[in-house]
């Protein structure tokens, strides 16, 4: 752990998630350095965002994956343990992707609490988080009624948007 | 009041005790001679129960009852843990340990999601879960076991620490009457020790060590998926960190509407992006896009300051605004 993640200023840090999420585009034909350093400075963002207790849990599973590999690296890395190894990482990443999900649909709860706009899709998308979140938990692929969420939401949100914009231009022209 | 007949009665057959009594009362006459068929709804009948452990439980209050039903419901097998040996230690940083235990079934259900309380043998207390099992015959059993929240009174550990998962090999030997059983367990688990002991090393230019380390160990297929089930992690930490502020937002009370419109059209569009990155990341320029948009129309819109030029004796400073009375001071260079 780094001391210097806690100070970086959180738009920085959501810039260095930002350009994690693009760079693991480019993975596919990665080198084995290449991919563990992502994961590193993957981790170092995660855990840069200054978010909660439970939100912080996604940045310390992603961690602790690397440093599985790490500890693995440096014993006898006897191939037999490998699917031992692999079952550990992808346990970890799963449990920190189920922390993420929750930790949204609280968030989305406080946003239906909240009566903010567009309480209507909070709630779609908080129940689609749940159901999501559920899904991985058992080990089960997403059920289509997620897709169907999203999707609702997608038009939700774009219509949100143009709404926004023909409300925001129209008030400021009449007003002008 | 009516006087009772000099002639005795006959008798009748009594199947109530108390009407029997009241009526002999009543009337004067004397108890029938055969004793009265036992009820069940006596309450001072004990032969019309079979004797059962149950039946010397304590009658719950009616409040402790809902809980036990709301238990039922959740966890319907209950169980009281007394360690008696503990051997632990750690393998390729997931906690590995034997435990041997008496066990009292404070429900005894086959089926269903088994809540445990742990008493340790310092003294501290535990409560787990165990999600379900699996039974392998010769009384042998797997159980997966579920989130658990433990204390500790040992020197050097956490007070307060949590399983987050184990697999477990399991058996017992049970008494039918009293419920008590004698068990063995060996766990593999991953507790919140081992992540936190496994992120420690994570340490910067861990990667790169690793990377020299693993170079032709056939372990490049699971960093591709420590690297693809990282994905989705970063997605949705970006989509929590848009969504709390959000939620700042819309607690702000200062916040124009349309502010609000876009912080939660931001936070369901990196939502968006956890499952679909794509759709998420155009809808996210799109709202950019349209936030930009407003912010032009804004500025086209929005009522000019006057020219301000430099006063007539010279110092430079004048008053503008926004003609709303909401803008800054309009300061002249001097």
């Amino acid at each position: 752990m780094t001391s210097a993640p806690l100070t970086m200023p959180p738009e920085a840090a959501l810039a260095s998630l930002e350009r994690a999420l693009l760079d693991a585009r480019a993975l596919g034909s990665g080198d084995l350095r290449a991919r563990l350093r992502w994961l590193e400075s993957a981790a170092t963002a995660a855990g840069a965002v200054a978010l909660n207790d439970e939100g912080r849990a996604g940045a310390l599973h992603l961690q602790a994956a690397l440093g599985a590999i790490v500890q693995w690296s440096q014993g006898p890395k006897d191939p037999a343990s490998l699917v031992a190894l692999d079952a550990l990482v992808r346990t970890l990443t799963t449990r920190g992707y189920l922390a993420m999900l929750r930790s949204l649909a609280a968030a989305y709860d406080a946003l239906v609490d909240e009566r903010a706009p567009h309480r209507a899709a909070c709630a779609e998308a908080r129940d689609a988080l749940r159901t999501l979140a559920k899904s991985v938990e058992h080990g089960q692929p997403p059920p289509p009624v997620v897709a169907e969420r999203l999707a609702a939401l997608r038009a939700a949100a774009l219509a949100a948007g143009s709404a926004t914009s023909t409300a925001s231009s129209s008030s400021t022209s009449s007003r002008g | 009041m009516k006087l009772p007949p000099r002639a005795p009665p006959p008798v009748r057959p009594v199947t109530d005790p108390s009407t029997a009594s009241s009526s002999a009362k009543g009337s004067g006459a004397s108890p029938p001679s055969s004793p009265p068929s036992p009820s069940p709804s006596s309450l001072f009948d004990l032969h019309a129960f079979a004797d059962s452990y149950e039946n010397h439980e304590p009658r719950p209050l009616p409040l402790a009852s809902g809980i036990d039903r709301l238990l039922d419901r959740v966890a319907p097998m209950r169980t009281h843990e007394r360690v008696l040996h503990d051997l632990g230690g750690s393998f390729f940083g997931v906690a590995v340990g034997v435990t041997v235990s008496q066990l009292d079934l404070v429900r005894k259900n086959t089926h269903g999601i088994e809540l445990i309380q742990v008493v340790n043998q310092e003294g501290s207390s535990n409560v787990e879960t165990v999600l379900g099992r699996l039974s392998l015959g010769s009384h042998q059993r797997i159980e997966l076991q579920g989130p658990a929240l433990n204390t500790s009174l040992r020197p050097g550990e956490l007070p307060l620490g949590a399983r987050f998962l184990g697999v477990g090999l399991t058996s017992d030997v049970t008494s039918a009457m009293d419920h008590d059983a004698l068990s063995y367990t060996v766990e593999v688990k991953l507790t919140e020790r081992s992540v936190a002991e496994l992120a420690a090393l994570a340490v910067p230019g861990a990667g790169d060590v690793a990377a020299a380390a693993l170079a032709g160990h056939g372990v490049a297929a699971v960093v591709a998926d420590a690297v693809l089930g990282a994905v989705p992690v970063l997605s949705a930490t970006l989509a929590v960190a848009s969504a709390r502020r959000a939620v700042h937002v819309c607690h702000d009370q200062t916040a124009s509407k349309e502010m609000r419109s876009f912080a939660v059209a931001h936070a369901v569009a990196d939502t968006v992006r956890i499952v679909e990155p794509l759709t998420g990341t155009l809808m996210n320029a799109g709202l950019v896009g349209v936030a930009a948009l407003c912010g032009w129309v804004h500025v086209r819109h929005a009522p000019h300051a006057p020219p301000v030029g430099p006063s007539d004796d010279g110092a430079g400073e004048g008053t503008g605004g926004s003609g709303d009375g909401g803008g800054p001071p309009f300061v002249t260079p001097s």
